[in-house]
């Protein structure tokens, strides 16, 4: 499922999984992930320090993470080492929602093939961006 | 605490401003072999290292350790205190390399104005700490606590003979100046 067009809220709050954001943002960031727009400089050797460094961040055992981050990488083959390694480092925390801000529409089938059964929202501002990116039969968009 | 993820901040963080570290060092040393004697070199030439570094902590400068510090499940006190370690580290580095190039010019006090020069320097970065994540006027006003809070240091160690008296008046400073930032970090919340 795709929840496209996020937007912030204007007045109260929004509960994540219980827990409000404003309260306990720690409970929401496990059971959040957030994968940045912005493609970050990262090099194939960066593979291992980065997953080690995100492992420790989410508290996740780092042979276990490395494992999961390798079999990833192997479903995001193709995919630049820029933009597969934020998602890849996003998932290895085991979040229940993936925020994609602005996903490519390149990559469609790759993020979908990764996050699978998880919820997925997404910043796309309109709809037609929504759509570029989630044309396909498995994925409902629900358009905010 | 979350150890494992304050050694990583530290460790990412330390590399990515590897350079600015290496460069701060270097600067101490050669003021150090210019000025050996005296407290006033380390304390202050040092506070002022300890405050670019502290600046070096400011939001967008490493966009992608920002973003992954602050989406990751730790609470704003944690974060502070992992990344409050980053510049406190370069500063120690810097204060020992001038003291040694104190010493290497046969500096008599060198071994004395280390301790003095270590809180100072350790207080003046967690206050700078505050400037780094505020613009303008507010930033200015955090730059120049830091400086003030090494000039008491500096006059409570050295013109009224009380190192005890600096070491405390330094650990309250920085307890309140970590305390702060840390609020203000759980503040800024991008959930």
């Amino acid at each position: 499922m795709l929840a496209a067009g996020i937007a912030k809220t204007s007045t109260g709050s929004v509960l994540i999984g219980d827990y409000d954001p404003k309260v306990q943002s720690v409970h929401c960031k496990r059971i959040a992930a957030f994968v940045a727009h912005e493609a970050v400089e990262f090099a194939e050797s960066d593979f291992r320090p980065y997953v080690a460094y995100r492992a420790a961040l989410w508290n996740v055992d780092g042979r276990r993470a490395l494992a999961h981050a390798r079999l990833l990488r192997e479903r995001l083959d193709g995919m630049h080492e820029a933009f597969a390694y934020p998602l890849i480092g996003a998932l290895i925390g085991m979040p229940e929602i993936v925020v994609l801000d602005r996903p490519q529409a390149a990559y469609a089938a790759q993020i979908i093939a990764v996050v699978g059964s998880l919820a997925m929202f997404s910043t796309h501002a309109g709809a037609v961006a929504a759509r570029a990116f989630a044309a396909r039969d498995e994925l409902r968009v629900i358009q905010a | 605490m979350n150890q494992r993820a304050t050694i990583a901040i530290l460790v990412a963080r330390l590399y990515q401003q590897r350079r600015i570290v290496f460069y701060c060092c270097i600067a101490a040393l050669v003021v150090g072999l210019l000025a050996p004697r005296g407290a006033a070199g380390p304390v202050f030439f040092c506070t002022l290292l300890g405050i670019a570094m502290a600046l070096a902590q400011s939001p967008g400068r490493y966009p992608h350790l920002d973003r992954c510090e602050q989406s990751a499940p730790l609470f704003g006190r944690e974060l502070a205190r992992a990344k409050a370690v980053v510049p406190c580290i370069g500063a120690v580095l810097a204060t020992i390399v001038y003291a040694a190039a104190a010493v290497v010019r046969g500096s008599p006090d060198a071994a004395f104005t280390l301790p003095v020069a270590f809180a100072a320097v350790v207080a003046g970065t967690l206050i700078a700490l505050s400037a780094a994540i505020r613009l303008g006027s507010a930033r200015a006003l955090y730059v120049l606590l830091a400086l003030a809070a090494s000039a008491i240091a500096y006059l409570l160690a050295i013109v009224a003979h009380s190192l005890i008296a600096e070491w405390v008046f330094c650990a309250v400073v920085a307890f309140s100046a970590l305390r702060q930032y840390g609020e203000t970090l759980a503040r800024f919340d991008p959930i």
